[in-house]
């Protein structure tokens, strides 16, 4: 009896601290990388390091960890703004799935998408109003609908649509969601039989925005910062 | 508590069925029956709830256990089968600011065989194995941590930083069920060898850990920690006791104690604090992880005795095979001849050794020949290991002087659920001293052991 006093009590402290004092969410990106990669890591870090609070970490350091070593590791990563894994290896590792706003670069190149991440504040997903109430999506079902293997949405013929294949927001959806690269995606819809044609790939943010307020029935995302100055309803990815 | 047998048989038959009725059908909603999907979802809510600032996973394992050889004591038969929910636990991580984190893991289990089979006074139990703060130094003075590492402190009740497997020890990130004896007597994982109970070795300390990445070569890793430490109030610290069915007390020297150990224990027998080190290096080209242990502290009350220990370790993982391997050796300082058992007993086993010298090692290999399923995720793995242990090498003889061969068996069948077999055979040297007493209660030169095991976490 007097050990579940005890931990009543501790429970209770804990969750009234973390209730109360704010998490101070002082990160705007999380570098995860493995060893093997710290060059590229390092690239990207200074890069990004005048503008933006930049953290990092190792994820070989999991190989030394104790056995709640990776939940740990997200714990602390995951109140980043956002999570950039740098290469395949760090992915593997740590499942990136365990983290809300996440992002892959393979190179320093990719650095200027990672700035238009971060000012973006990430993808939404928005819809037409032809769904009703629907408030959330489960992301297994959002991949078979860009990949044109489920065809309806809550009993409405679903038509989803694409930014740009250049644009950082469909590479992290589709490298998130879909879980190819923009190259895998490609060759995907190449060697499909099925008559199944790829979603439409519309050249901006604005036209995804009167696309989806038109069109019955589409579906599609843009940044945070977008959909939150239109009238369309933002739903979650589950 | 074990003369309310069928009341406790009632309330886990009614757990069961109602966990069962749902969990289930709620699982059965997702995309495939997946309960600890199910659950898996349940803990990313209270994620998300919190911000993540609260993450929470856990593990359950069940076992049921044959021996086949042990001797008979008074008040526990080892050869009964054994039935246990060996281990309930919930790992909960609270993110209380940027750099401060709470850690701790609620362990339960349940017994379900008799009193004299487990020789457990109570059928359930319920203890915090560790809870301790964590301090991200270098975050939160801004170093530059590819100039000079990562550096965090940890405080409180801590898992002891000593050899692999006790950093390591949930069932699911093990292959075998069964520990290997350099953790079960001596490290020590468990707080006795003859009690199956598995709960880590923890103690109330602090801890440094320093790690540093080598440029295009390797992490090291560094863990220095004070902890109360090992240790016994009596004379002797082999001096634990039991009586064999034909009426000797004899010591078992059953390896080493956590002395104090329990949850709500702060202080050990002594004023004197152990120091613990380890150190491992992990190479960034293969998935390899090699380091070494030390231990040194006083064990006795008057603090004129010192345990030292030694380790080495060694874990190489590839996605389908695995090899691993520990060596520890325990160096004590004990006065002979003090602290015989009071009870009559045989004098070779009873009569303190002095200074002596405990060693055990162990090397495990595992395969897995095929996968099946989508993505590959279900499996049967093969497992062999060959592990060593002498408790006392000045002993004429001890029971725990033995070697053993575990081949084991997992089969991955439904995400994150395994189920294992796992055979031993132990064999225990120097036979030919043993005192008649215990062959006449029934110890054989040969143990066997038959396990089946359950483990399922999220």
């Amino acid at each position: 009896m007097k050990f579940i006093k005890i931990t009543f009590v501790c429970v209770s402290f804990l969750l009234a601290f973390i209730a109360v004092v704010p998490s101070a969410n002082a990160t705007d990106v999380f570098l995860v990388y493995a060893g093997e990669d710290k060059s590229i890591k390092k690239e990207v870090e200074d890069s990004l390091a005048k503008d933006f609070k930049v953290k990092s970490y190792n994820v070989d350091l999991l190989a030394l960890a104790d056995y709640s070593g990776k939940q740990k590791a997200i714990s602390k990563i995951s109140k980043a703004k956002l999570v950039v894994f740098i290469k395949d290896k760090a992915a593997e590792i740590l499942d990136k799935g365990s983290f809300p706003n996440v992002f892959s670069v393979t190179s320093g190149k990719d650095i200027d998408n990672v700035i238009a991440m971060i000012n973006s504040k990430g993808y939404v997903l928005i819809l037409s109003d032809a769904y009703g109430n629907l408030s959330a999506i489960p992301s297994l079902k959002l991949k078979d609908i860009y990949l044109r293997t489920e065809v309806e949405l809550n009993g409405v013929k679903v038509n989803p649509v694409h930014l740009p294949e250049d644009n950082p927001l469909r590479i992290a959806f589709v490298d998130n969601i879909i879980g190819m690269s923009s190259e895998e995606l490609k060759q995907y819809w190449l060697k499909d039989g099925s008559k199944n044609v790829p979603p439409k790939s519309l050249s901006s943010e604005e036209l995804v925005i009167k696309y989806i307020a038109r069109k019955k029935g589409s579906i599609g995302y843009v940044s945070r910062t977008t959909a939150e100055s239109s009238n369309l309803k933002i739903i979650e990815i589950k | 508590m074990h003369s309310n047998k069928n009341n406790h048989l009632k309330i886990i038959s009614f757990g069961l069925v109602l966990g069962y009725s749902t969990l289930v059908p709620l699982a059965a909603e997702a995309d495939e029956v997946n309960p600890m999907g199910y659950v898996r979802s349940q803990a990313d809510k209270i994620s998300d709830t919190t911000d993540g600032r609260l993450n929470i996973s856990g593990y359950i394992n069940g076992h049921y256990m044959n021996h086949n050889g042990t001797p008979k004591l008074v008040g526990k038969d080892l050869d009964k089968p054994l039935f246990q929910m060996r281990e309930a636990s919930i790992f909960a991580d609270f993110s209380l600011m940027d750099n401060l984190l709470f850690s701790t893991e609620l362990e339960t289990s349940y017994d379900f065989s008799s009193k004299s089979t487990s020789g457990r006074d109570d059928r359930f139990e319920a203890l915090f194995n560790y809870y301790y703060f964590d301090y991200d130094v270098a975050s939160s003075f801004d170093w530059d941590t590819d100039k000079y590492g990562s550096l965090s402190v940890r405080g409180g009740r801590i898992l002891v930083p000593f050899l692999a497997y006790n950093e390591n020890k949930p069932n699911f990130k093990q292959y075998l069920m069964s520990q290997p004896f350099t953790a079960q007597q001596l490290s020590p994982v468990n707080n006795a060898a003859i009690s199956f109970q598995q709960y880590g070795w923890t103690d109330i300390g602090a801890s440094v850990n320093w790690t540093y990445a080598f440029e295009d070569a390797g992490l090291f890793d560094l863990k220095l920690s004070i902890i109360n430490g090992l240790g016994s109030e009596s004379d002797a610290l082999d001096a634990n006791s039991v009586q064999l069915s034909t009426s000797p007390t004899v010591r078992p020297r059953d390896g080493l104690y956590a002395n104090k150990s329990d949850w709500n224990e702060f202080r050990d027998n002594n004023n004197d604090k152990a120091f613990v080190a380890k150190a491992s290096f992990s190479p960034f080209s293969v998935p390899l992880d090699i380091g070494v242990s030390y231990y040194n502290g006083a064990w006795d009350n008057d603090e004129n005795n010192d345990l030292s220990m030694y380790g080495v370790h060694l874990n190489y993982s590839r996605k389908d095979w695995s090899l691993r391997g520990e060596y520890v050796q325990a160096d004590v300082e004990q006065t002979a001849g003090v602290n015989p058992v009071v009870q009559p007993g045989p004098a070779s086993l009873n009569t303190t050794t002095g200074d002596y010298q405990m060693n055990s090692w162990y090397v495990e290999g595992s395969y897995v020949p095929f996968r099946y399923g989508e993505n590959d995720n279900r499996y049967v793995r093969l497992v062999a290991r060959y592990d060593d242990v002498d408790t006392n090498d000045k002993a004429a003889f001890t029971p725990f002087d033995r070697s053993r061969v575990t081949l084991g068996t997992e089969w991955g069948f439904i995400d994150n659920v395994r189920m294992r077999y796992e055979w031993q055979r132990h064999n225990i040297d120097s036979f030919e001293n043993a005192p008649t007493p215990y062959v006449a209660a029934g110890g054989k030169e040969q143990i066997n052991m038959q396990m089946l095991s359950v483990i399922a976490y999220f």
